[in-house]
């Protein structure tokens, strides 16, 4: 699907002078998939493959023996305009060449400080288009294209190649003796030479002298450094390990080392003869488990889909960020909602019992000709003013009896009444806040009085009997004579007997 | 030349549905995100909503049985209003009768009487009953007698008949004055004292659901 990282569908992708060959991994075991000549047929069965087998992306290795070195000192610009500046280079070195690379190698230490630049393309690419041409009709993200030379480079120090600062690598591979300088961990010059026509011939002695060419060369232009004799290292499958031993030749090298391919790859490892484990097999099935070639010669163009992809996921991956972003500012509006659905469900439920019981009592409510509250109303105000109702012949009967006890006391007016306090505007007001108080007032007179002294204390004697009437407080509202020394008294002191007249108040507390 | 130069066009067509799928997933997002608000908004309101309705309910059903109870209470005592006409409005036809007929019963002097006109006022329901279905309002008008008696005896049967008469009837003051001292005169059937009471007469009214009066 998106491929992000995906290792299981890894595929390296090697174009050389026997047409494409797709190699994988299978159960740990480096594995040629498969093959495909440099034909139409070839093409065609290609684009099926890669179509049945969902082929989304590969990295390229093209082992041509038309790949051209140039090693050039130029003046060191800044980083900003080294792009363009090396551009410009390459065009005039490889003029309209599709596979080009200009690597910068480092900076002389002396004079200008001129950087040294490795220019390299592969300058006949007729096969190599069509494979080309028709991995991008098919869509196919190309991560990157390298060759050989560039590749045992990176591969060298994983097997400790490098120890010395400059060297050549040779490997034997079935088209041809391909020699690598390699100085400082990085490739300087690199070519394919063919193998003897001859079967028979002696191939270490090939390689020596095919190798003391090129030491010739690079000599020649400069481009070895080291005065001393350089060291070679050999990969190979075919040649015994003492096969340079007694070769004259390699008094030229400070140091002849061969590296038989098969002992440095363990056999359960590749699944294909021991013979073609070549540095460049071993180069692969490292790039295969080990993360990959640094691209070399793709052009933009050729990694579109890489490209592409790459953008395809930074977008989905924006969509998953966005719709997380989204889902994590709603979770707790989702928990609410969620909480809130629960708490309706369970009122719900809760519920139901008390609409039943609701609609129990609504039905069987009896019908009554006033609402309940206005029926409690009238009833409780009816007994409350009911209450109220005194009978004034009860309170007058029992005054005739203290009367009756007083034969000197004679009452010509009773005044029986309800009296409301100050609060109240009217008695009527009073009655219905249930406040209203019963209150007499009594006019007589004392008869037959012979003495003031005595009238006063009959007087008081009959106001004493008058408060033994449950709830009475007698209160006198006008006196014979006058006590109190706030009071103005005149009275006519004669002899005979006499009346004297007094009216009282009598007020019952309930 | 085995590739063409990237096409920005081409590239863009190539992503197209995946540039679709950023404002999509865009609008997904905040789409969800307003639906949830939209939603949680809903559920709480229906929350609320199903809340107040159980109170109402709750506090419907303990209102319905208190008014149950208020009904079992009271239902027969308020019948027995209805039928002393305690709702109807005043009949002072029905007064003078009813006095002229005691008068009658215990041969008494003439009797003055005097009615006033009527005065209303409405009743407050207690407590937790803030929206009452209907008001009521007590009506009192004041009546006055004036009565001659021969004796005390005279006023006691007098009251005891008027006020048993099934109205509601509040005493509010009765005067009793001697008119004659003269013991000559207290053999004989005239008026020897005077009593003047004073009554509310109160009768209830159903007032319209407006409480306009």
């Amino acid at each position: 699907m998106l491929g992000f990282g995906s290792s299981s569908g890894k595929r390296i992708v090697l174009i050389n002078f026997e047409g494409l060959t797709v190699y994988g991994l299978d159960n740990d075991r480096l594995m040629k998939l498969a093959v495909f000549i440099d034909d139409d047929a070839g093409y065609q069965k290609f684009r099926t493959y890669i179509a049945d087998e969902s082929l989304k992306n590969i990295s390229l290795v093209i082992d041509s023996p038309a790949e051209d070195f140039v090693v050039e000192k130029v003046v060191h610009v800044s980083a900003y305009d080294r792009k363009s500046f090396l551009n410009r280079k390459l065009e005039q070195n490889f003029r309209n060449m599709e596979f080009r690379s200009a690597k910068v190698l480092g900076r002389e230490k002396v004079g200008r400080r001129d950087d040294r630049v490795l220019f390299s393309a592969i300058t006949q690419t007729k096969n190599i288009d069509t494979w080309l041409r028709v991995l991008l009709d098919s869509q196919v993200s190309i991560k990157g294209i390298t060759s050989p030379a560039f590749a045992i480079c990176k591969f060298s120090k994983k097997f400790g190649f490098g120890k010395s600062e400059e060297f050549f690598l040779v490997n034997w591979q079935r088209n041809g003796i391909r020699q690598s300088l390699i100085s400082g961990n990085q490739l300087m010059f690199s070519r394919l030479t063919p193998l003897p026509i001859d079967p028979e011939a002696d191939l270490a002695k090939a390689i020596l002298d095919a190798t003391l060419q090129s030491v010739g060369y690079l000599e020649r232009i400069g481009l070895l450094q080291n005065t001393n004799a350089p060291e070679l290292r050999v990969v190979s499958p075919v040649l015994e390990e003492d096969a340079f031993l007694d070769q004259p030749a390699s008094e030229n090298f400070s140091a002849v080392i061969h590296h038989n391919s098969t002992d440095l790859m363990p056999i359960e490892k590749y699944d294909g003869p021991q013979n073609e484990i070549t540095a460049i097999l071993l180069c692969l099935d490292w790039s295969m488990r080990s993360g990959g070639f640094e691209n070399v010669y793709a052009s933009p163009g050729a990694m579109r889909y890489t490209k592409l992809r790459m953008q395809r996921n930074l977008i989905a991956l924006g969509c998953l960020l966005v719709l997380f972003i989204g889902g994590m500012v709603s979770a707790p509006v989702l928990t609410d909602t969620l909480q809130s659905q629960s708490n309706y469900r369970a009122i719900t439920a809760d519920m139901q019992p008390v609409q039943q019981q609701y609609d129990e009592l609504t039905a069987q409510f009896p019908a009554t000709p006033i609402p309940s509250e206005a029926m409690a109303l009238v009833v409780n105000n009816y007994d409350l003013i009911g209450d109220q109702n005194h009978y004034p012949m009860e309170l007058l009967s029992e005054i005739s009896q203290v009367v009756a006890q007083h034969p000197t006391i004679n009452l010509s007016s009773i005044v029986w009444k309800l009296i409301a306090d100050e609060q109240f505007s009217d008695i009527n007001t009073a009655i219905l806040a249930n406040n209203a108080t019963i209150e007499l007032e009594l006019y007589g007179a004392q008869l037959g009085s012979n003495g003031y002294e005595n009238s006063d204390s009959r007087l008081r004697a009959f106001m004493d009997s008058l408060s033994t009437i449950e709830g009475a407080t007698v209160t006198a509202i006008r006196l014979p004579v006058e006590t109190g020394p706030n009071a103005s008294v005149t009275a006519v002191v004669g002899g005979g007997e006499f009346d004297s007249e007094f009216s009282l108040s009598l007020r019952i507390e309930t | 030349m085995a590739v063409r130069r990237r096409n920005l066009r081409e590239d863009l067509a190539w992503l197209k549905w995946w540039l679709v799928a950023l404002p999509v997933s865009l609008v997904i997002a905040i789409g969800g995100y307003r639906g949830g608000l939209y939603f949680r908004g809903e559920m709480s309101r229906l929350e609320i909503n199903s809340r107040s309705n159980f109170d109402a309910i709750l506090q419907e059903v303990a209102q319905i049985e208190e008014s149950e109870q208020i009904i079992v209470d009271n239902i027969d005592r308020f019948n027995s209003l209805v039928e002393k006409h305690l709702l109807d409005a005043e009949d002072r036809i029905s007064l003078l009768e009813d006095i002229r007929r005691i008068r009658e019963n215990f041969g008494l002097f003439p009797i003055d009487v005097g009615i006033r006109e009527q005065t209303s006022h409405m009743l407050d329901y207690e407590g937790g009953v803030e929206f009452p279905e209907e008001f009521i309002s007590i009506r009192s008008s004041l009546v006055t007698v004036g009565l001659p008696l021969l004796h005390e005896e005279d006023l006691s049967r007098f009251l005891d008949a008027f006020l048993n008469a099934e109205r509601l009837m509040v005493t509010t003051s009765c005067t009793i004055t001697v008119t004659s001292l003269d013991p000559v005169m207290a053999l004989e059937l005239v008026p020897h004292q005077m009593a003047r009471c004073g009554f509310i007469w109160y009768t209830f009214a159903r007032e319209p659901q407006s409480g306009n009066i």
